[in-house]
């Protein structure tokens, strides 16, 4: 079987498009977000508080319910539920070679921003995976904190006023402190197994880039495969799901998966420079700048 | 795995006694001269001649004033005969010396080439019947550099000196022209430019220039200088560098330097990098050597020498701490030298004799000028 492909970044990074057009190439396989490794077992994974502040498992309850029942509906999540329930003492490894052996030989796409919260995490899909490709997803540090203070505005704010909204998140330092962290991978992992690209590169120019990535693959990228990757939509995981498991990636992206190339080529090219959107007395900071200059942001 | 030849590294031709640092190499004559820096910020810097290649003792033809240090040398012909110019970094601005002789040095311009704010000078190059003179405030590396000029006579002794581009080629963020190198298709400049990475441009014979490299060939701020050129069979060598950076405060991590190889076409792969994706395409290094030969801490190539048959050998030299003052040498550590007899497909590691800040090509071999504590020395290399 091959090795699966992890996307490695902080959310708001395009990450939910990318893994789905990429998941969409017939040799592989695009996962909605499994967040399996915040434990030893899937059964610490599921109490684990992450797992309930923040990464519900929906995406693996999908991904059971389309790959041991062949669909998704509330009836077949529930059996999935009972499934994995019945399979609390299994490693995250050893969930994913079931889920491998569902899927057939495809490479297996996952991107579940669980992975990159913690080295510790992160240590745990390296020790279970150490021969997988680990492609780091990059996305300017202005306009991905502007999305996550979005997110953060759009389903927190309303709770202000009644005192349960989780505070604001540190947008820069979340960008930051996860990309340090990913790139810290590269010296322990063999030439060439994590690879990086900026996600504004990509997205605007999809039929480039994408060669690039399925060679790095060692797949191929020929006409009919491309034209499976530009339907993302196609993703058994690229919609709402049933109301007992509806989300497992990007909400927006469920809503409409479909590629708008209009909008995709005039992604803007913010600027490092000036006060932070979401904290107009703050600029970045000479780490954030440093780090982002490494990528070839400005 | 990392293969070592077992031969031991050659035995020093010569030693220049004390802690000189050797930063130049150039032969003219009979003679192999060595342009050194200072340790310290306030040394001097000198020019020390040895018979080549019939061997003998070195003696120093030159000293320069307190805060002050050799950068480079290039042989020129000028009214008719062949002239040594050796290019220095002063506190009073970069001189401009020249010998017939090689033996009694002189400045033939006014310090900084007219200029106050050209404090260093070099690197230097033939190209289109001129002497090309590099020129900015203070080393490559140095964080601080900037001006990033290129000037150019026909007639060094005339001092009329005209400007070649414009400042760092209109890029502001090109802090200092850190390589040059004079091909049969133009000259070629390399450029620092530590936020973007660096550039390389290259003057077509209407003194024109293209820009044929750029983002440190989509390696960014990790390939902030190109450090070494070299013309191989059919290609440009490209060898990037680092200054020192302080770890606490560069999320950035250290750098590790790449060799690259661009063809005449335009097009670049390289040869020991890291993979990356880019504009040009998938990147996997020829040699399939990570960045550093596998080393990662932040170095530069100081030299690539080439010899028959497709010989490569890449000098790599740890950057163990930042420049001291303008005018001294980076805090160099020790040297790797890695040696292909196929073009760059493959390299096995050599013994390096110790810290290799300058190198050149001979039909004798590779001269290495070697940094010691008990002082400086040459060592001879193998180039096939």
């Amino acid at each position: 079987m091959p090795e699966p492909l992890f996307i490695l970044c902080p959310g708001r990074s395009f990450s939910s498009v990318v893994a789905a057009v990429i998941g969409q190439h017939p040799r592989c396989y695009g996962l909605p977000e499994l967040n399996l490794f915040l434990g030893e077992t899937i059964g610490d994974a599921w109490s684990n508080d992450a797992t309930r502040g923040g990464y519900p498992m929906q995406g693996l309850k999908r991904t059971i319910a389309e790959l041991n029942y062949g669909a998704q509906t509330d009836e077949t999540v529930d059996e999935a539920i009972a499934w994995i329930e019945a399979r609390k003492d299994w490693t995250a490894r050893r969930m994913m070679d079931h889920i491998q052996d569902r899927a057939g030989d495809r490479i297996l796409v996952d991107k579940s921003p669980a992975n990159v919260v913690h080295p510790r995490v992160l240590g745990g899909v390296v020790k279970a995976f150490p021969k997988a490709n680990y492609l780091q997803l990059m996305r300017h540090p202005r306009s991905r904190g502007k999305s996550q203070m979005k997110h953060w505005e759009k389903t927190q704010a309303r709770r202000v006023m009644d005192g349960t909204a989780k505070p604001p998140p540190d947008a820069e330092f979340k960008w930051q402190g996860t990309h340090a962290m990913i790139s810290a991978l590269g010296p322990k992992l063999a030439l060439g197994q994590l690879m990086w690209i900026r996600g504004e590169d990509l997205m605007r120019d999809l039929k480039f880039y994408l060669p690039q990535i399925c060679d790095w693959l060692g797949i191929p990228c020929d006409d009919a495969a491309m034209a499976e990757m530009m339907k993302p939509e196609a993703s058994p995981y690229a919609c709402l799901g049933p109301a007992k498991a509806k989300y497992g990636a990007n909400t927006d992206f469920l809503k409409d998966p479909s590629l708008d190339f209009d909008r995709l080529a005039s992604i803007p090219d913010p600027s490092l420079d000036g006060p932070l959107d979401w904290a107009p007395e703050e600029l970045f900071s000479d780490a954030t700048r440093q780090q982002a200059y490494r990528f070839g942001y400005r | 795995m990392t293969l070592v030849e077992t031969r031991p590294a050659p035995a020093a031709l010569a030693t220049l006694p004390g802690p000189d640092k050797p930063v130049a190499l150039v032969r003219f004559g009979d003679a192999l001269y060595v342009g050194t820096a200072a340790p310290d910020p306030m040394g001097r810097g000198r020019i020390w001649r040895m018979p080549w290649p019939a061997g003998g003792a070195a003696e120093i033809v030159y000293e320069g004033a307190d805060g002050s240090a050799v950068t480079d040398f290039a042989v020129f012909e000028s009214q008719g005969t062949p002239v040594l110019y050796a290019a220095t970094a002063a506190l009073g601005g970069g001189l401009l010396l020249a010998s017939r002789d090689g033996r009694g040095f002189g400045p033939v311009a006014p310090a900084g080439l007219g200029q106050s704010g050209n404090l260093w000078l070099g690197p230097l190059a033939i190209a289109g019947g001129r002497l090309v003179v590099a020129a900015g405030s203070a080393a490559p590396l140095d964080p601080e550099a900037s001006g990033a000029r290129l000037l150019a006579s026909p007639d060094p002794e005339s001092a009329v000196w005209t400007a070649l581009a414009e400042p760092g080629f209109g890029d502001a963020e090109n802090s200092a022209i850190a390589a040059l190198l004079a091909t049969g298709a133009g000259l070629v400049a390399a450029t620092a430019n530590p936020l973007r990475g660096f550039q390389l441009w290259q003057m077509d014979p209407g003194g024109g220039w293209t820009r044929r490299l750029t983002d440190g060939a989509a390696r960014f701020s990790m390939n902030p200088a190109a450090t070494a050129l070299s013309a191989g069979e059919g290609e440009l060598l490209i060898g990037t560098g680092a200054p020192a950076r302080p770890e606490a405060e560069d999320a950035a991590g250290p750098a590790a330097p790449e060799v690259i190889a661009l063809d005449d076409g335009g097009a670049w792969e390289t040869l020991v990098g890291e993979p990356r994706f880019s504009p040009e395409g998938f990147k996997v290094p020829f040699a399939l050597q990570a960045a550093g030969f596998g080393q990662r801490e932040t170095a530069c190539v100081t030299a690539i020498l080439t010899g028959p048959g497709g010989a490569l050998t890449v000098v790599v030299t740890a950057v163990t701490g930042a420049t001291p003052g303008p005018f001294g040498q980076p805090g160099l550590g020790a040297s790797r030298l890695w040696r292909s007899l196929d073009g760059g497909e493959s390299f096995a590691e050599v013994p390096a004799p110790g810290p290799v800040l300058a190198a050149l090509a001979t039909p004798e071999g590779g001269v290495l000028a070697v940094a010691g504590d008990a002082g400086a020395a040459l060592h001879l290399h193998a180039l096939a």
